[in-house]
């Protein structure tokens, strides 16, 4: 890993997530943060460490434990692609959805989609960033692994509908998906799915939306 | 599969809710206040000096998620294994205030209601990245309900320090600055324990169990044998008093003597 601070950063997050107590994992995070907040005025700061993350070579980022992906994920998540040039942003979306590959298969993917949501914040128009994960996986993955790589974005997707008292943004991006998903079905099979499950009402949110594409 | 529809369980969370707030009033609100204590390791005394701010913790491990972890100063000395500095401070309470009693019955509507989330429940269910999607559940269900605090009965003890049965533990949410799908917060410190202060220093030391569940107390049965001792009944007022002479500008510390 060419950057150092950043792989002692990771191997730092790894060690007090799996290991001695939660207590002390904690007291050690926060002396982290202080650190970090310390660091602004250098430019070793979170930005600096986010950027430097999404910069590794994919083979350093294979590297790396779920716990360390969940970490930065969730990082991007709180903090926001930090720009408004929407070609800085489109392609600090298109690495993060990038990790979402990457990373393997593990609870760090709904916070990759977390993040790109976080990204849509500002958006005005234009489809989704999550879509980006979609767009991706159907760009480099064989057609026979659609269906289950797929799967985990679309899930997310419905948890933070359900989750989340502001699901607004969250109902707009799996509408996104499910315009993409006209031929292919995956998204729409799971939403009825997730309909049955939760016993929602055909007034309910994600009903309305499936109801759209079934005219 | 769950048994029976979301919105079902959900409406009997917001009422347990309405319940659990009416306990919390009655029990640990005096007037507006909710009076707490937080107990940390001496080698953050200094930076805590300088701010005087309860930090949110934010590590997966963590009983309720992301948040500030106190007890109230109703339970003096059940937190004390986790540092030798006791810092006090209020967490301010109103009517619109929501509480959330996380036992019983409040702990099957939970756990009912996790089932609906098929991403974080399958990873909690069936991989080693438990933590991780636990974290991401509690956070989300005390989001989603609104929820300022949890309160929950100790889940590490000790026996002549902390009583699981009658002890309460507390995680008060703050998510300033989180966005509405962001899974967690970070570490950083909270503004919504007012007027910290240090008010304590545990002379008792403490060793964790392999299983991190017990923690043994040394000095105590060195000091006293086997016998249990009373808890000193005056420690409470003796806690208030440190803190209104602190606040007033005196620098003595309560020694909680083991």
């Amino acid at each position: 890993m060419p950057d150092l601070y950043t792989s002692l950063t990771a191997r730092y997050i790894e060690e007090h997530f799996r290991g001695v107590s939660p207590a002390a994992s904690d007291v050690a995070l926060e002396w982290m943060e202080l650190q970090l907040a310390a660091s602004c005025e250098t430019g070793a700061d979170e930005r600096y460490l986010l950027e430097q993350y999404l910069g590794l070579t994919n083979d350093e980022l294979q590297a790396l434990p779920p716990p360390v992906h969940a970490w930065f994920l969730e990082r991007w998540a709180l903090a926001g692609p930090g720009t408004d040039d929407p070609e800085g942003v489109a392609q600090l979306g298109e690495r993060i959805a990038t990790m979402y590959l990457l990373a393997g298969p593990g609870i760090h993917q709904a916070a990759a989609v977390a993040a790109l949501l976080a990204f849509d914040q500002k958006r005005e128009q234009g489809p989704s960033h999550a879509t980006r994960i979609w767009d991706l996986v159907t760009r480099i993955v064989p057609v026979e692994a659609h269906a289950t790589t797929l799967a985990p974005l679309i899930e997310a997707l419905l948890d933070f509908v359900y989750l989340t008292a502001e699901n607004g943004a969250v109902l707009r991006a799996l509408g996104d998906i499910a315009r993409r998903d006209a031929h292919t079905r995956y998204a729409l099979e799971l939403m009825r799915e997730r309909i049955a499950m939760v016993g929602e009402e055909r007034e309910g949110p994600v009903a309305r939306l499936v109801a759209t594409f079934e005219q | 599969m769950p048994s029976r529809p979301q919105a079902a369980v959900e409406h009997d969370i917001q009422e347990w809710c309405i319940t659990s707030s009416g306990t919390f009033q009655k029990t640990y609100v005096e007037t507006d206040k909710v009076w707490v204590l937080k107990y940390m390791p001496a080698r953050f005394l200094k930076s805590f000096l300088s701010a005087k701010r309860m930090s949110i913790s934010a590590t997966p491990g963590f009983t309720w998620g992301d948040g500030i972890y106190v007890t109230p100063l109703l339970h003096p000395y059940s937190t004390m294994m986790y540092g030798r500095a006791g810092v006090m401070g209020w967490l301010p309470w109103t009517s619109r205030q929501q509480a959330y009693d996380a036992t019983g019955r409040g702990l099957d509507l939970y756990l009912e209601w996790i089932q609906y989330f098929r991403g974080p429940y399958k990873y909690l269910a069936t991989t080693l990245h438990a933590n991780l999607a636990n974290r991401a559940l509690r956070n989300a269900f005390r989001r989603k309900f609104k929820i300022d605090v949890v309160f929950f009965p100790p889940d590490q003890v000790n026996q002549a320090y902390v009583n699981p049965s009658t002890d309460r533990w507390l995680v008060v949410s703050d998510w300033s600055g989180a966005g509405p799908q962001a899974p967690g917060q970070r570490p950083v410190q909270s503004d919504r324990i007012k007027e910290c202060e240090w008010v304590a220093m545990v002379e008792e030391e403490f060793e964790e169990s392999v299983w991190k569940v017990h923690y043994s107390d040394l000095f105590r049965p060195v000091l006293h044998g086997t016998t249990l001792m009373p808890q000193n009944p005056m420690l409470q007022s003796d806690l208030r008093n440190a803190y209104s002479q602190k606040r007033a500008g005196s620098q003595g510390v309560v020694r909680i003597e083991a």
